[in-house]
């Protein structure tokens, strides 16, 4: 398969302005979503489970593209086109690949009815494609789809280690830490402690572990809750093409537009507006809007 | 990685579901440090890179290389949370063992 393109429909698709355009709608099992991740169309997948942060998908593809057995045909989907899915090849995916939603799909029921049925080793409620007429060319395909899905899989925004963990300086004080008190607990200059008390440089690992038990309270109660806000907002693919739009101005990765809405959201973020206001705002400033 | 589906159906891939010792979630399955298994550090069983796994490479010593057969309890538990993870219809599946 060739990449998607994210603006125009592949070639033979009946309801093009599906593809352009989605339909708007709610993360849900059972709907049809093209993925994508740098700006490029990765794949198409129904969510067989929906997930805090992820999702479950089978595979999906189209026409123009290799099918064959053990990929179950479905004749009709929002494209307007019968399309084949691959429930075998069930892969788990970051929301932050979600691209656009492009309709219903399947019934819950129905995907339950067909994953129950293959554990078995049952035929499932759907027929399968043909069996492919060259199997060496199969195998080439096979090998092609799962390589491809690995790498969708893999792709991971937040990285599951990355943390900025800052204290909130309102907090901090409200518990009775002082910059003197920090520069003797972490054993850092006056002016780091200074940076540090207030919000304005990250803890180290354990850091925020040593303060917390020194006064006593959860370490939860330090830090600021921004960039982990902005961070769970961020994942809605809601704003994916206000990412791509500040990856494309910035000549940026997509994971690094990411990054970069997230601290500008985080060191900006002491307001009553709402967190959504808050991205449309950061997103504006970045975009020099 | 643990094969948690053979699926029959399918000549090309099993069903993997990833054991891992960061970014952990409140859904996974705890998989401590064992010195009789190579588990090096504390971890869980994740759903969240649930994947293909070749099986043409299953076996191969550098790309694909066999571990170990988990022994039981810790199969039956393993493959218990793969069984019941969230589904299509929002049920709780079947559970047993594999």
């Amino acid at each position: 398969m060739t990449a998607y393109s994210l603006t125009e429909a592949p070639a033979g698709v009946a309801n093009p302005e599906v593809w352009t355009r989605g339909v708007p709608g709610k993360v849900a099992a059972g709907d049809l979503w093209l993925l994508s991740w740098d700006g490029v169309g990765a794949g198409l997948g129904a969510i067989s489970a929906r997930m805090p942060g992820y999702v479950l998908v089978w595979p999906v593809t189209l026409p123009s593209e290799p099918s064959h057995s053990p990929a179950l045909m479905l004749e009709t989907s929002p494209l307007g086109v019968p399309v084949s899915i691959w429930p075998t090849r069930e892969t788990g995916v970051g929301d932050a690949v979600l691209h656009r939603r492009l309709g219903h799909l399947l019934a819950p029921r129905l995907m339950v009815a067909i994953e129950d049925a293959l554990d078995e080793d049952e035929n499932p409620p759907l027929p399968f494609a043909h069996p492919a007429s060259d199997p060496a060319q199969q195998r080439v395909q096979d090998e092609e789809m799962i390589d491809r899905w690995e790498a969708i899989c893999l792709t991971q925004w937040p990285a599951p280690t990355a943390t900025d963990p800052r204290l909130d300086r309102e907090a901090a004080s409200s518990h009775g830490l002082t910059p003197t008190r920090l520069s003797e607990l972490l054993k850092v200059d006056a002016s780091e402690a200074v940076a540090l008390q207030l919000g304005e440089v990250s803890l180290a690992p354990g850091q925020a572990e040593t303060i917390a038990a020194d006064l006593g309270v959860a370490v939860t109660d330090l830090l600021t809750p921004t960039r982990a806000t902005a961070t769970a907002v961020l994942l809605d693919p809601a704003w994916k093409d206000h990412v791509l739009r500040l990856a494309a101005h910035r000549d940026i990765s997509e994971a690094s537009a990411r990054d970069l809405v997230a601290t500008e959201f985080a060191l900006a973020a002491r307001s009553s507006n709402s967190p959504a206001d808050l991205l449309r705002a950061a997103f504006a400033r970045l975009l020099g809007e | 990685m643990a094969c948690v589906a053979e699926q029959p159906k399918d000549p090309a891939a099993w069903k993997g579901m990833a054991r891992v010792s960061t970014g952990a979630r409140p859904e996974d399955l705890e998989s401590p440090q064992r010195s009789d298994l190579p588990f090096t550090k504390d971890g869980h069983w994740t759903y969240r890179y649930i994947r293909s796994v070749k099986k043409a490479l299953t076996g191969d010593p550098v790309l694909c290389p066999f571990q170990v057969t988990l022994p039981e309890p810790l199969r039956t538990e393993v493959l218990d949370h793969y069984k019941n993870r969230p589904r299509a219809d929002a049920t709780t599946p079947k559970t047993g063992s594999h």
